[in-house]
C-alpha cells in the first residue's frame, strides 16, 4: 500500500518545495517514489514578490502526476503511463515516468477527493511512497495523507515567539487522539457561521458524542463550547480529521478551547488521525522595500528560530537547508517503515 | 437545452466586482439562478450561502496582492473541508489570474485579463468555450469588388485616356529581356505542371539574365549574398508551422467596422524568419502580408530558383521561396508580392500569380523616378505586367513612394492615376495607394505643422473627387512621423490607422514600432506593438469619424488642380517616356531621378 507523505505550509515561501526536494534528492530508489503537487510547482519567479523560487528536479525512473500542459514545461523527459479522468485548470492529469532526469513542473490533483482517486490509480505502478507537495497555505487535500510535514517560517510570521505558539497549536490539534464512537452521536455537518448553531439543539444535547463531518469555524465553535458547558454532562467531540481543525481560522484559540473543554471533562478526538512527522522551519522571508517598491530577500536568525521551536515542540524540528537532506529523510523513512498511524 | 444552474458570485474584494456584475447579468439572461454577494462577505459566509442555495457553481473575483493568494487558497480549502469541493465547480477571476495560478490555489478555472462574459457563462454551463472572436470566421478581404471605377472628373478622365492611348501606342511592338523571361517562366511553369523537363527553356532563360543569375543556371553558383536553405532547416520550418498553425487563432482587429484590412510587410532575407514574422502578424490580427525582395533584385536581370536565404534585408524571389511563404499563410491572409519597380516586374507578376498571391504592386512612374529603373524599360515592362495581372485577375496597388523622395503629392498622384487608368483600359483592377506621410513636400510647406489629419484627408478627398476606386494608404501609414521610440511609433501608427478607418479606406499598411529605426532585423515584439495599438485605436474609434479643419478641403482642391495641370502637360508632351525623362511627373529638383537600370534594353519585335 502506498504511503502518502504530505508537505504542507502555513504560508507561501515557508519551504515546502525545498523540503520536498530534499526528500527527492536523498531517495535511494527513484522507481519507488511518486511525486505530485496539490498546487502548481514550476514557477521560476514568484508572481507576487518577483523573487526566485526553488524548482523540483526528478531523476530517471521516478513517477510524477501532473497536468497535460505541464508535461513538456520542464527539462525532464516524461513518459505518459496513464491519463486520469481528472481535470485541473492546466488540463487532464497524467501519471508519468521520468525518462530523462531534469526539472519538472507539477500541477496535480487539487482536492482531497481527487488526491484519493490519484492514489488509487498509482497502486499498479509499484510505488512505495507518494510525496504530495503542498500549495501556499492549503491543507484540505492533506486530510488523506499518512504522514504530514508542516513547513513554517518567517514568511508566515517574523515574530519567532508567535510562530512557535502557532506551531504548538498545530501540533496539539494534529495529535488529538483517535476516538471510536460506539453509541449514537449527534451528527453535525458544517458550523461556518453562528447562525448554523440554530439548526441543532445543542443546549438540550443528550448524546454522549457530537460528530462533525464538515467544517467548524472558530466563531460558532466558541459559542458551541459555551453552550455545551451548560449541559449536565459534556458530550465528546469527534472531528472527521484534524486538518479540518487547522482550517478553523484561529489555531491558538481553537487549541485553547479544546484544552479547556478537555480540562472540564470533555473528550475530544478525531475519527481519522494523521501523523505529524516533522515541522520544518525557514528563516527566509520576502521583505517589502517601500522605497524601491520591491521585495528583497531577508532572513531571521536561524539558530534562534530552531532553538525556540525545538524547545516548544515535541515533534522534530528540521531546518532543511542547514541540517541537510538526511534529517528529514530519516524521519520520513521511520514513518514509511511503520510508524504512520493510518 | 442547458439545465438551469445555481450560481453564487462573490467579489472577495472591496471594489472590483464589475466583472461579476456583468457575468451575473449574462447568466440571468441565459436562465440561470444567481446570487451576487457584497464584497465584504467572509469566506465562511460565502460557503454558507452556497450550502443554503444548494449552488452548483461559485465564481469569486479578487485582485492580487501579497497575502491574497493565501486568502483564496483558504477559501478553496474551506470548500473542501466543508465537503462541497466535489459537488460544485469553482472559478476565480481577476486581473492577475492565470491558469497556473488557479491550479496553485485549487480552483477549477482561472479567468484573467481578456476573459469574456461568454467564457464565464460557458464555464458555468460546463461546455467547452470557443472565444467568439475566434469562432467567427475571419473575413477574407476582397479589396476591389465594391468599386466601379467610375470617373467623376470629366477633364481628368479625358486627359488620362489620352495618355493611356499614347502609352499603348508607344509600347506596341516593343519588348525587353524582362518580358522575355516572364514568357519563358510561364512556359517553364506549364512544362513543370505537365511533368516535363524544362531544361531547354531554362537554358534560354539564362541567356536573358545578368551574369550572376545566369551562373546559377549554367554553373550552379548562387548570388554571393545568398545560400540554399538546408533540409534540416526546411524540416524545422515545417515542424514549426505545424505546431504554430495548430495553436493559431487569428483575431479581427476592426471592432465594429468592416474595413480597413491591415497589412504588414516582411522581408528579413530568410523565408523561415519571414514565416515567423508572418505567423506573429496573423496571430495578432494582420489581414495581409507584403513580400519585400532585396534592393539588388530590382536591378539584376533574372531570378534564381530553389529555397534560398539572403544575408541582408529583402527576401529573394524564387518559385520555391514564394511557395514556401504561401504554404505558411492562413486561408484568410491576403498576400501581396511586389513587382513594381525593377527589371523583373513582369516575371514577378507571373511568379506571384502562380504561387497563389492575391495582390501585386505595379507602378511605372515610381519605379522610373524613385525606384531606379529606366523609364522606357519600365514602361514597356509595366504595360506587359499589367496585362499579366489582368490575365491572372490579380489586383495590384499603384504606389506613390516618390513622395518620399520629395515629389509633391499632386505629381505623384498624377503618375498613380495614369497607371491606374492604363490598368482599367487593360482590364486590370488597380488600387490607389496614396501615402499617409510627413513627406519632404509636407515639411517644406508646413502642411502638418498643426496636425497630421488635414493633409492626409485632403489626399483622400482629392482622389475620391476623381474616381471611385479602392484606396489603400501606406506604405506604411505614418511614414516619417515615427521615431526610434516604440511607444511613440505605436501611437503614431495607430492614430494614422484610426484616421484611415475614419476615411473609410479599403486597406492600410502598417509598420512595426521599430521599423523606421531598426538597426537590424525587425523584432517580432515590435510587430505586436503596432498591431495591438491599431486594434485599440479601432476599438476607440468605432464607427465615429475624425473631423478635419477647413484646411483639408482647400488643400484637396489644390491637389486636384495640381493633378489636372500635370496631366495636361503630360498629354501635351505626347510621349509618356519623354514626360518621365523630362521631369513632368517629378523633377531632379523635386528629388526624382529617371532610373538607369535596364537602360537601352528595350527592343522592337516583329508583329
Amino acid at each position: 500500500m502506498i504511503k502518502k507523505i504530505g508537505i504542507a505550509g502555513t504560508a507561501k515561501n515557508t519551504g515546502k518545495t525545498t523540503a520536498t526536494m530534499s526528500l527527492i534528492s536523498r531517495w535511494p530508489s527513484p522507481a519507488s517514489l511518486a511525486v505530485t503537487s496539490i498546487g502548481y510547482d514550476g514557477e521560476e519567479i514568484d508572481n507576487v514578490t518577483n523573487l526566485p523560487k526553488p524548482r523540483l528536479h526528478l531523476t530517471t525512473g521516478s513517477i510524477v502526476v501532473t497536468a497535460e500542459k505541464c508535461l513538456n514545461a520542464g527539462s525532464a523527459v516524461l513518459e505518459k503511463l496513464e491519463k486520469l479522468e481528472l481535470q485541473v485548470p492546466l488540463g487532464s492529469l497524467f501519471i508519468c515516468r521520468v525518462r530523462r532526469s531534469g526539472l519538472v513542473v507539477l500541477a496535480g490533483p487539487n482536492s482531497k477527493k481527487t488526491l484519493e482517486q490519484t492514489v488509487a490509480c498509482l497502486d499498479k505502478y509499484n510505488v512505495r511512497v507518494l510525496l504530495v507537495d503542498g500549495a501556499l497555505n492549503r491543507l484540505a487535500p492533506m486530510g488523506i495523507v499518512d504522514g504530514l510535514i508542516i513547513a513554517t517560517g518567517a514568511s508566515r510570521n517574523t515574530n519567532i515567539e508567535e510562530l512557535a505558539q502557532e506551531a504548538q497549536a498545530i501540533e496539539f490539534l494534529l495529535n488529538l487522539p483517535q476516538l471510536t464512537i460506539q453509541e449514537p452521536a449527534l451528527h453535525v455537518t458544517n458550523l461556518l457561521i453562528e447562525r448554523n448553531l440554530k439548526v441543532y439543539s445543542f443546549a438540550d444535547c443528550t448524546h454522549s458524542f457530537i460528530e462533525f463531518s464538515g467544517m467548524v469555524d472558530i466563531k460558532p465553535f466558541t459559542r458551541l463550547t459555551e453552550t455545551l458547558s451548560q449541559c449536565p454532562s459534556l458530550p465528546g467531540l469527534v472531528f472527521s480529521n484534524p486538518i479540518k481543525l487547522l482550517l478553523c481560522g484561529d489555531l491558538l484559540k481553537m487549541s485553547l478551547l479544546i484544552r479547556d473543554y478537555c480540562r472540564e471533562g470533555g473528550n475530544v478526538g478525531v475519527r481519522s488521525p494523521l501523523s505529524l512527522l516533522s515541522v520544518t522551519i525557514n528563516p527566509f522571508y520576502p521583505l517589502y522595500n517601500k522605497a524601491n517598491r520591491e521585495f528583497v530577500k531577508s532572513w531571521l536568525d536561524a539558530d534562534e528560530m530552531w532553538s525556540t521551536m525545538s524547545s516548544r515542540l515535541k515533534t522534530p524540528v528540521v531546518d532543511v537547508v542547514r541540517q541537510g537532506e538526511d534529517a528529514l529523510y530519516q524521519l520520513v523513512m521511520e514513518a514509511v517503515n511503520g510508524k504512520c498511524q493510518n | 437545452m442547458t439545465v438551469s444552474k445555481k450560481v453564487v458570485l462573490a467579489p472577495m474584494d472591496p471594489v472590483h466586482d464589475i466583472g461579476l456584475k456583468m457575468i451575473r447579468r449574462a447568466l440571468n439572461e441565459a436562465g440561470h439562478q444567481t446570487w451576487l454577494y457584497p464584497p465584504d462577505y467572509s469566506a465562511q459566509e460565502i460557503i454558507n450561502a452556497i450550502i443554503e442555495h444548494k449552488a452548483d457553481t461559485v465564481l469569486v473575483s479578487r485582485t492580487l496582492g501579497y497575502g491574497v493568494e493565501e486568502l483564496l487558497a483558504r477559501f478553496v480549502d474551506l470548500l473542501d473541508a466543508a465537503g462541497l469541493r466535489e459537488k460544485i465547480r469553482v472559478a476565480v477571476g481577476g486581473m492577475a489570474i492565470r491558469p497556473e495560478f488557479a491550479a496553485e490555489l485549487g480552483f477549477d478555472a482561472g479567468f484573467g485579463p481578456g476573459t469574456t462574459v461568454e467564457e464565464a457563462v460557458a464555464f458555468v454551463e460546463g461546455r467547452e468555450y470557443t472565444l467568439a472572436e475566434y469562432a467567427t470566421q475571419k473575413k477574407r478581404y476582397d479589396l476591389t469588388s465594391d468599386y466601379h471605377y467610375t470617373f467623376h472628373h470629366a477633364n481628368i478622365k479625358k486627359l488620362l485616356d489620352q495618355i493611356a492611348g499614347q502609352i499603348l501606342s508607344w509600347s506596341q511592338g516593343k519588348s525587353s529581356p524582362g518580358i522575355g523571361r516572364a514568357l519563358l517562366r510561364q512556359a517553364i511553369i506549364e512544362e513543370n505542371q505537365a511533368g516535363k523537363d524544362a531544361a531547354s527553356l531554362k537554358k534560354e532563360y539564362a541567356r536573358l539574365c545578368d551574369e550572376v543569375i545566369s551562373n546559377y543556371y549554367t554553373k550552379g553558383t548562387l548570388h554571393p549574398q545568398t545560400r540554399r536553405l538546408e533540409k534540416s532547416e526546411l524540416d524545422a520550418l515545417s515542424d514549426y508551422l505545424k505546431l504554430t498553425n495548430s495553436r493559431m487563432r487569428a483575431i479581427d482587429l476592426r471592432h465594429t467596422r468592416s474595413k480597413p484590412a491591415v497589412f504588414v510587410q516582411y522581408g528579413t532575407g530568410c523565408p523561415s524568419l519571414d514565416i515567423g514574422h508572418i505567423k506573429v502578424a496573423e496571430a495578432w490580427g494582420a489581414d495581409g502580408v507584403v513580400h519585400f525582395d532585396p534592393s539588388w533584385g530590382a536591378r539584376t536581370e533574372g531570378f534564381m530558383e530553389g529555397y534560398q536565404t539572403h544575408q541582408e534585408d529583402g527576401s529573394v524571389i524564387t518559385p520555391e521561396n514564394l511557395q514556401c511563404i504561401k504554404s505558411s499563410l492562413l486561408d484568410t491572409t491576403l498576400w501581396q508580392v511586389r513587382a513594381h519597380r525593377g527589371v523583373n516586374t513582369p516575371e514577378t507578376v507571373v511568379l506571384a500569380a502562380n504561387a497563389g498571391a492575391d495582390l501585386t504592386k505595379i507602378n511605372i512612374v515610381y519605379g522610373s523616378l524613385g525606384g531606379g529603373t529606366d523609364p522606357e524599360r519600365l514602361l514597356v515592362d509595366g504595360v506587359q505586367s499589367i496585362k499579366f495581372a489582368a490575365g491572372y485577375n490579380m489586383p495590384f496597388d499603384v504606389v506613390t513612394n516618390e513622395e518620399l523622395s520629395g515629389v509633391p503629392a499632386h505629381k505623384a498622384f498624377a503618375g498613380m492615376l495614369i497607371v491606374a487608368n492604363l490598368a482599367l483600359q487593360l482590364g486590370a483592377q488597380p488600387i490607389l495607394q496614396p501615402l499617409f506621410c510627413n513627406s519632404p513636400e509636407v515639411m517644406i510647406n508646413g502642411y502638418m505643422n498643426d496636425n497630421y489629419i488635414d493633409f492626409n484627408i485632403a489626399k483622400i478627398l482629392a482622389l475620391r473627387e476623381i474616381v471611385d476606386a479602392p484606396i489603400w494608404p501606406g506604405a506604411p501609414i505614418g511614414f516619417l512621423t515615427q521615431t526610434e521610440e516604440r511607444v511613440q511609433s505605436s501611437v503614431s501608427t495607430c492614430l494614422h490607422a484610426a484616421l484611415a478607418a475614419s476615411c473609410g479606406v479599403e486597406a492600410i499598411s502598417i509598420a512595426s514600432s521599430d521599423e523606421a529605426y531598426s538597426g537590424g532585423p525587425i523584432a517580432a515584439a515590435s510587430r505586436v506593438d503596432t498591431l495591438k495599438a491599431v486594434k485599440e485605436s479601432f476599438r476607440f474609434l468605432g464607427k465615429a469619424k475624425i473631423a478635419p479643419t477647413e484646411q483639408a478641403a482647400q488643400w484637396s482642391q489644390e491637389i486636384l488642380s495640381g493633378i489636372e495641370k500635370v496631366l495636361a502637360q503630360v498629354a501635351q508632351e505626347g510621349d509618356f517616356a519623354q514626360s518621365l525623362y523630362k521631369g513632368l511627373l517629378g523633377t531632379r529638383e523635386d528629388g526624382a531621378y529617371p532610373g538607369r537600370a535596364g537602360r537601352g534594353t528595350v527592343y522592337k519585335v516583329h508583329a
